[in-house]
């Protein structure tokens, strides 16, 4: 068990799934207990993994390896860092949540609905643990299927087109990623002799400056679909939209972090001068997230899609955290994608609550519901809180070393970027004001029922959550900084070698858009502990 | 007078192919003077028993690597690893046909013998190493195919397929006769030893015209764009086990056959014919792909996905190593798994008097029968190349030949069209899992046979996914002796 704990939580939503499938479709209460039930078993199995994971070890840990393909240099080989950790645990941790939660959402096809979640989960934590770069591809591309089917099948009136646009977006973006990657591997055979997809041989496959530029550029783009970055993330609304309440959550929660972690993980290390030459356009691209998101944000009638572009704002932070290259802000982007699952998830869950009951997400249609169902409307309040960063909650510390780290490198960013926290908060607040607050317009809304245990239950994990970030975020952040400093390290000495091989001077003084990146920056070791 | 040795050598090779043909001969023989009228069941055993036999022939001699008549033929790994494929696309579609030609009111009894003899006519084709023995092959695979195309008799699709295949394959054919001329009048020689010893001294006008005539001949068989369009009319009117045996069995030969000419006679002057395969391999998966957007019929969205995927195979051709060649015979095994199970499921949907092509029909699909659509659903999503099934590994070791060999552009184009693909392979996944039914389908009849060639297909093509390995080395070391 101790050796292959990471294999246990990989391969159990599976089996999970199969039993679910090979159930009589008879009862539904039973289906509906035993897969949750089931998906508690991965939510204890990563809770092991944070007992076994050495904090202080930066590199890859309790690692896991077998020959798979061997003639394509294939191999079947897990790990975990700094990285992954709490992005597997969120997701171990968010899929009894949604069961929990959407426990009378589905009313058709209930079986198919709970293989299809735990399909997802499957998938999602096969590419979080993955270190061999085939099997990331292969997970990355199988958890877009029960995605698509759980929004196309499950969701709301435009759904067929929303489940087909975030396929062919994503396939698109990783077409070109395989192809890449398919390069990156044939080069790294020519300097060794030997085909190996294995990721930590990938870091130090030897490329050109041109190769990396365009290799990077295809695993950017793949990454920056899914993230995702402004202009490829029109497919987000929609998909966020149309899709069920446990969709949702699974896509803010997870599904979007892997962009963000596709960088961390693949294109950063394995292309490490391009991806640091790329910092103004990622920079200039986050930023405009920031700042879009939140004005588009603004006017939305609907509350889902208030929210997800939310998220588009919420995930150029992130991205401009990672682009500072240094510890500060890589550390709290991690941290970010975290709460952002929390809050978001949250966010979304309580809109599903709230849409079981009227059958409507038009913020228009609602308001004083806080005499109405107090219990919703506080817990609204305390999600919407976090999710605008309110210091005491998770939002505030990852968002504050986010922009302390931005400041650092790129004050001009960084001082963009504070627009949009500002932003945030208007357009979260005008939404709860209009909501909760007021007088009660709609007669519908006074034969509201508040929310019952069960609701209130699904919610409780994410709200501790929520503080214990917010208040003590030491044990979170001491598991992520030491593959932080592995990271930047790596950086680093990319950068300095081609300094050193006489090439031109950094892109930053001509473009004038910041202090120098990584290499140069003065603060690279910079230590957090607010 | 030539002297043609005829000793041990000799009939190993012949053997896998002559035992299939003997056993069609057999099951032919049977079919029509037994003494009382045999069902077609039994006919179909014994013709599953021919193509065992030549099964296990080709096993037995698995890993031989010799040549023989004079180094016309040979029995290498690619005539072999190529007979696993035609074998198993004949296997398949006989099992496939059983109990759909007697529902669609064909009981043509030599339907199965015929299968047998067009099979024999790949494995020739992917044998020979002679250009006369190569037509010879196209001709005893494409008269089956033909009849075949043809064998519903009172069905006027189908008697439109036969009369379009015949007169356009009839066409080929010529194309195929004069570049043979071509050759010989240039080089001398009609086997590919000969050939390619003869090229540097030849004529290049004639040589190249003769390339050109040959590019012509196969691309028909192979449906390769510009002369794909008979394809979809062939493929949508003929009976679809009999579509289900053309798209793959043909076309593998026609590939394997490609091929070897390509790879080996042909390779001095790999210059000249990468130039225009690369644009028409292009130009196959573009137009396959794009064309197959707007079909609203199943079966005929397949004959194009068909022509796409031609395309793709094509892609191992360009390459011109041995990589590529690997990467093709691969691709075939793969292709073949996926292409029979996604026209089996064609097939399954079909009742008397009806066959539910249209994508209409096959809305709500998941409720109604959630285990052929869930088989579908793997087919499709193996086609548009989605880990971890066959289709995809298949894709990925192109691209690495591709790639390999610096054909960037022919890899990016590739894989952006799998891209486009995936929009007509979702529409039918979309149309079974996310619709409701427009039409009350009849419910679920069984098919022991089809159900079990839809098993064998489905579990191959995610077994082979998953483990690629063994078919993979496979496929390495048939090309492995071939090409220097």
């Amino acid at each position: 068990m101790e050796h292959s704990i990471l294999s246990a939580i990989v391969w159990t939503p599976l089996l999970a799934a199969l039993v679910v499938l090979a159930m009589p479709t008879r009862s539904e209460n039973v289906l509906r207990s035993v897969s949750f039930a089931l998906s508690l078993v991965p939510f204890l199995l990563s809770l092991r993994m944070l007992q076994l994971f050495d904090p202080t070890v930066g590199t890859l840990q309790l690692n896991e390896h077998a020959s798979w393909m061997p003639s394509l240099g294939v191999s079947y080989s897990l790990g975990v860092d700094g990285f992954s950790l709490w992005l597997i645990v969120l997701t171990t941790f968010l899929t009894p949540i949604i069961l929990l939660a959407g426990w009378h959402d589905i009313e058709k096809r209930l079986k198919e609905f709970l293989f299809f979640m735990l399909l997802l989960e499957w998938g999602m934590l096969g590419a979080l643990a993955s270190t061999d770069l085939f099997l990331f591809f292969m997970f990355w591309e199988l958890m877009l299927f029960p995605m698509a089917f759980v929004i196309g099948i499950w969701g709301g009136p435009r759904r067929r087109y929303a489940a087909i646009k975030f396929v062919l977006y994503t396939m698109a973006g990783s077409a070109l990623m395989m192809v890449a990657m398919v390069y990156v591997v044939l080069r790294q055979a020519a300097a060794t002799g030997r085909m190996s997809f294995d990721i930590l041989s990938l870091y130090g496959t030897p490329l050109t400056y041109t190769e990396q530029l365009a290799c990077f550029a295809a695993f950017a783009v793949a990454f920056m679909i899914k993230v995702p970055m402004v202009p490829l993330h029109t497919w987000l609304p929609d998909a966020h939209t149309e899709a069920p309440t446990g969709g949702s959550v699974d896509l803010a929660g997870v599904l979007l972090k892997m962009g963000a972690y596709g960088f961390l993980r693949f294109a950063l290390p394995m292309f490490p001068v391009a991806a640091q030459d790329a910092f103004p356009y990622i920079i200039l691209l986050a930023v405009i997230g920031i700042i879009y998101g939140a004005m588009v944000a603004f006017p939305q009638p609907d509350m889902k899609r208030l929210v997800a572009y939310s998220s588009v704002s919420h995930l150029g932070f992130i991205m401009l955290g990672l682009y500072t290259f240094n510890t500060i802000g890589i550390t709290g982007s991690v941290l970010q994608m975290v709460n952002h699952g929390l809050s978001t998830g949250a966010l979304f869950i309580l809109v599903g609550y709230i849409y079981h009951r009227r059958h409507t997400r038009q913020i228009a249609e609602y308001g004083g519901l806080w005499s109405l169902i107090p219990v919703f409307s506080a817990l609204f309040l305390v999600v919407t809180l976090s999710s605008i960063s309110l210091p005491g909650t998770n939002g505030f510390v990852g968002e504050f070393l986010i922009l302390l780290g931005a400041f650092r490198a790129h004050p001009w960013a960084g001082s963009i970027a504070t627009i949009g926290v500002v932003l945030g908060a208007g357009y979260m607040l005008t939404m709860y004001q209009r909501v909760v607050f007021g007088p009660v317009t709609n007669e519908a809304n006074r034969s509201l029922h508040d929310l019952d245990p069960r609701e209130v239950g699904a919610l409780l994990p994410i709200l501790v959550l929520i503080f214990w970030i917010g208040l003590y975020p030491k044990p979170f952040l001491r598991r992520i900084e030491p593959t932080v400093h592995v990271l930047l390290d790596r950086l680093h000495r990319a950068g300095a070698s081609r300094y050193m091989a006489g090439e031109d001077s950094h892109p930053s003084q001509s473009l004038g858009i910041g202090a120098p990146v990584g290499p140069r920056a003065a603060d690279a070791a910079g230590t957090v502990h607010p | 007078m030539i002297q043609v040795p005829f000793g041990a050598a000799e009939w190993q090779s012949i053997a896998p192919f002559a035992i299939v043909a003997l056993g069609g001969m057999v099951a032919l023989l049977y079919a029509v003077f037994a003494e009382e009228r045999p069902d077609t069941t039994s006919v179909m055993w014994m013709s599953q028993a021919g193509v065992f036999a030549g099964l296990v022939a080709t096993l037995v001699l698995w890993g031989s690597d010799r040549s023989s008549f004079g180094a016309t033929f040979a029995l290498d790994g690619l005539a072999l690893f190529s007979n696993l494929v035609f074998l198993l696309a004949a296997s398949m579609s006989m099992f496939m046909a059983q109990g759909y030609l007697e529902m669609i009111g064909v009981r043509a009894r030599e339907f199965y013998p015929l299968v047998l003899f067009a099979t024999a006519g790949m494995m020739i084709m992917a044998a020979s190493r002679d250009l006369v023995l190569l037509f010879l092959g196209i001709e005893v695979m494409s008269l089956s195919a033909y009849v075949l195309a043809g064998i519903h008799r009172r069905d006027r699709a189908s008697g439109e397929a036969a009369l379009k295949y015949f007169i356009l394959g009839a066409f080929a054919t010529c194309f195929l006769l004069y570049g043979i001329a071509a050759f010989y009048g240039a080089t001398g020689a009609t086997s590919y030893d000969g050939i390619r010893a003869g090229l540097g001294t030849a004529p290049r006008v004639a040589v190249l015209g003769g390339l050109a005539l040959l590019i012509v001949a196969l691309g028909f068989k192979a449906a390769i764009v510009p002369f794909q369009f008979w394809t979809p009319d062939v493929y949508q009117g003929a009976p679809s086990a009999v579509t289900a045996f053309m798209a793959v069995g043909v076309k593998a030969a026609a590939f394997a056959g490609m091929a070897r000419r390509f790879l080996t006679a042909l390779a001095p002057l790999h210059l000249d014919w990468q130039k225009v395969l690369w644009v028409l391999a292009i130009a196959t998966m573009t137009v396959g792909n794009v064309l197959a957007l707007v079909q609203s019929n199943v079966k005929r969205m397949l004959a194009y996905s068909s022509i796409a995927h031609a395309g793709y195979l094509l892609t191992g051709v360009v390459v011109g190593t041995s990589r590529g060649g690997a990467a093709l015979l691969f691709y075939l095994l793969t292709y073949a798994f996926t292409t029979l199970g996604a026209f089996g499921g064609v097939i399954a949907l079909g009742v008397r008097g009806d066959t539910n092509e249209n994508l209409e029909d096959w809305r709500g699909l998941a409720d109604r029968r959630p285990l052929l659509a869930g088989a579908m659903t793997i087919f499709l999503l193996s086609l548009t190349g989605i880990p971890p099934l066959a289709g995809f590994v298949g894709k990925l070791y192109l691209v690495e030949a591709a790639v390999n060999s610096g054909w960037f552009w022919l890899a990016i184009l590739l894989v952006l069209n799998g891209a486009i693909a995936a929009y007509y392979y979702l529409g039918v996944i979309i149309a079974m899992w996310m619709r409701d039914p427009v039409k009350d389908v009849p419910a679920w009849e069984s098919r022991p046979y089809l159900n079990a060639a839809l098993l064998v297909a489905a579990l191959g093509t995610l077994l082979l996914g998953i483990f690629p390995s063994g078919a993979l080395d496979f496929a390495r070391h048939a090309f492995a002796s071939i090409v220097r």
